[in-house]
């Protein structure tokens, strides 16, 4: 079993911990937590929906930071870290919007408000898939271009945090989250657990690969150019033992 | 809803209202326990909170399923471009032993 | 945006360049932008290309809003014109913004800026400037326009200064976000569809609050300067940042040497340097 843990690395260990919290979180949300009162037992999507709001803003906070580090220092690592943490805000951001979606068909009647939390929500999942579109179809300048764009994603964040401050809004405030009773937080704990360590595992699994691809490029890139091969492959070849 | 079914907009009768009074007079008593109505203004109590919480607990399965799916389908995506950089690096390594030997091979 | 050789020679007398801008003040920064944007803004008398393209295309679209909505209720007037009028604003931004660097494209002018002695931050406010005041003559046919096609919209008595501050600062807005992106298009090559995909996620949330702005100002609403308060913030900071990234955006692969160098490619000018990396620690750990 470690062995196998050890072979996976940081994100198999991440990965099996997601895996057996997520049975845990499930009885504690399900059997030991009071169903609430005024939403009833859909309320309980909430305890992986808030989870996935958070994490889509952390995600997005890293994928801009990382950006802004690409961009003023030239850092190929930076790039590397913000086009994972984006794919990976992406789909946190998929998640939940759609979640978001159902609990609110289910307390509210209706899937979808003109709320100002939801729609920069929304906003910041469009920001992040245009990130992806333009670090894919961007051209040669791509990656700066996607750069700059999740720095503004990320500049979005706050002001998805106080829109329910400033805008007239329908969504529970950010205060509720702080009054909830103890015997709630207990289950969202878990939960929030779960979910984010299943992203940083897949955040860093893709991590992997563009390091991987980047590296693999340049290998084909160095051997195309002929005159580098001999050296190259003393030091390739050492690796397949 | 059906306007047929009596709704819980009035508070239901208690059981000891109207029965109890009338069996003391002639021997005969009552088994005790709710009237007709309360009854069914129960049960229709019943059957909505049933179909609320019916409908919850659907909600609650698409909304857990979706999440799950979805980092599933990125955990799948995330294997096929780690089997194709696989595939990748071998034939990297293909080519480098290729070369190695035609420069063993060769002067 | 051809600069006259005169003036940018003065600035190269004085001592300015590159490096050196942010030492010598922020002036020199302004005057490089007035400078620059004086320029632009002379050649566009001259042709009228882009005005007369842009207040046309505003036409159009006033036209079609006339055609489709003619039959629209006074009560849903206040609620809609304000909409109307920011995605109007939106697509001719998106127009304007892709001629102003088109320009640049076509005469191959942009690469040539970026080698002389001119302040990144003046380059980017003076395509901001031009693109602002495009927008604003845009605004000034639009709101008439719609008024005119819409008489219910508005109650008695609204400010027309008022107004004139929600169109300046939400289209200031735009264009802040718009000029850093269109201009890394333009000078990359990339496809200009992309600047739609790019650039109406980003400046929503200020097309979204000058809506708001736009419905209270037409109402007489008296929170309107609240939130035009709240625009010329976000504005302010969609400045900075666009101002501060415009450099990394345009030059950050010219300064690393020869094209293709950029990392996004993962190709490329990388390369030379890096091939004695090609070892045990390059596949290092990552590949397992």
């Amino acid at each position: 079993m470690s062995a196998l843990l050890r072979s996976f690395g940081r994100p198999g260990v991440l990965l099996f911990a997601a895996l057996v919290t997520f049975p845990y979180a499930l009885q504690r949300v399900f059997l030991h937590t009071p169903i609430e009162s005024e939403m009833g037992t859909a309320q309980k999507i909430f305890y992986f929906h808030l989870p996935m709001a958070w994490g889509l803003m952390l995600f997005a906070m890293i994928s801009g930071v990382a950006a802004a580090l690409q961009l003023l220092r030239r850092s190929e690592r930076a790039e590397d870290v913000a086009k994972a943490a984006g794919e990976v805000c992406a789909l946190l951001g998929i998640g939940a919007l759609m979640s978001g979606a159902i609990w609110g068909d289910a307390t509210w009647g209706t899937p979808w408000t003109g709320d100002a939390r939801l729609v920069t929500t929304a906003l910041l999942e469009l920001v992040f898939i245009a990130y992806l579109i333009v670090a894919k179809f961007g051209g040669p300048m791509a990656g700066r271009l996607a750069a700059a764009l999740a720095v503004f994603g990320a500049l979005d964040v706050p002001i998805i945090y106080y829109s329910v401050k400033i805008w007239k809004t329908t969504h529970p405030k950010a205060q509720v989250v702080q009054s909830l009773p103890p015997e709630m937080w207990a289950s969202l704990w878990p939960c929030l657990f779960a979910i984010l360590a299943c992203s940083f595992a897949l955040f860093e699994l893709r991590l992997r690969q563009e390091r991987v691809e980047r590296r693999l490029d340049e290998a084909w890139l160095a051997l195309s150019a002929g005159d580098a091969a001999p050296a190259e492959h003393t030091a390739l070849s050492g690796r397949s033992a | 809803m059906n306007p047929t079914i009596p709704t819980l907009t009035k508070a239901p009768p208690t059981a000891d209202q109207g029965a109890a009074p009338a069996a003391a007079e002639d021997g005969y008593e009552a088994v005790t326990g709710l009237d007709k109505e309360t009854v069914a203004l129960k049960r229709t109590y019943e059957a909505e909170v049933e179909a609320k919480v019916a409908s919850d607990y659907s909600h609650i399965v698409w909304a857990y399923g979706i999440l799950w799916s979805l980092f599933c389908g990125f955990a799948i995506v995330l294997l096929v471009r780690g089997s194709r950089q696989q595939r990748d690096l071998q034939a990297l390594r293909r080519e480098l032993e290729r070369r190695g030997e035609q420069a063993v091979d060769g002067p | 945006m051809t600069p006259s050789l005169d003036d940018l020679r003065v600035d190269a007398r004085s001592g300015v360049g590159p490096p050196s801008v942010l030492q010598n003040g922020s002036v020199t920064t302004l005057r490089q932008t007035w400078i620059l944007a004086r320029n632009d803004l002379r050649q566009e008398l001259r042709e009228l290309e882009l005005l007369i393209t842009s207040v046309f295309f505003t036409v159009v679209i006033l036209a079609l809003y006339a055609v489709s909505f003619a039959e629209m209720s006074k009560s849903a007037q206040p609620k809609a014109v304000p909409g109307m009028l920011w995605i109007a604003l939106a697509f001719v931004g998106a127009l304007t913004l892709t001629r102003v660097f088109e320009r640049e494209r076509e005469a191959d002018t942009f690469g040539a800026l970026l080698a002389a002695p001119v302040n990144r931050v003046a380059m980017y406010g003076a395509k901001f400037s031009v693109t602002l005041a495009v927008l604003c003559v845009c605004a000034a046919v639009l709101v008439p326009g719609l008024l005119l096609v819409f008489p219910s919209s508005g109650v008695e008595g609204w400010s027309a200064l008022e107004m004139l501050a929600t169109v300046l600062l939400g289209c200031a807005g735009f264009a802040a976000v718009g000029t850093l992106f269109a201009a890394g298009l333009a000078h990359g090559g990339g496809k200009n569809v992309l600047l739609s995909v790019v650039l109406y996620p980003l400046t929503t949330p200020v097309l979204m609050m000058s809506l708001v702005a736009t419905q209270r100002v037409l109402q007489a609403h008296p929170g309107a300067w609240d939130i035009l308060a709240k625009i010329a913030a976000v504005d302010v900071i969609l400045l900075i940042v666009g101002g501060a990234l415009f450099e990394s955006v345009l030059v950050g692969g010219a300064a690393r040497g020869s094209g293709g160098g950029d990392s996004s490619t993962g190709a490329g000018g990388a390369r030379a340097p890096r091939t004695g990396e090609v070892g045990p620690d390059m596949l290092g750990d990552d590949v397992r």
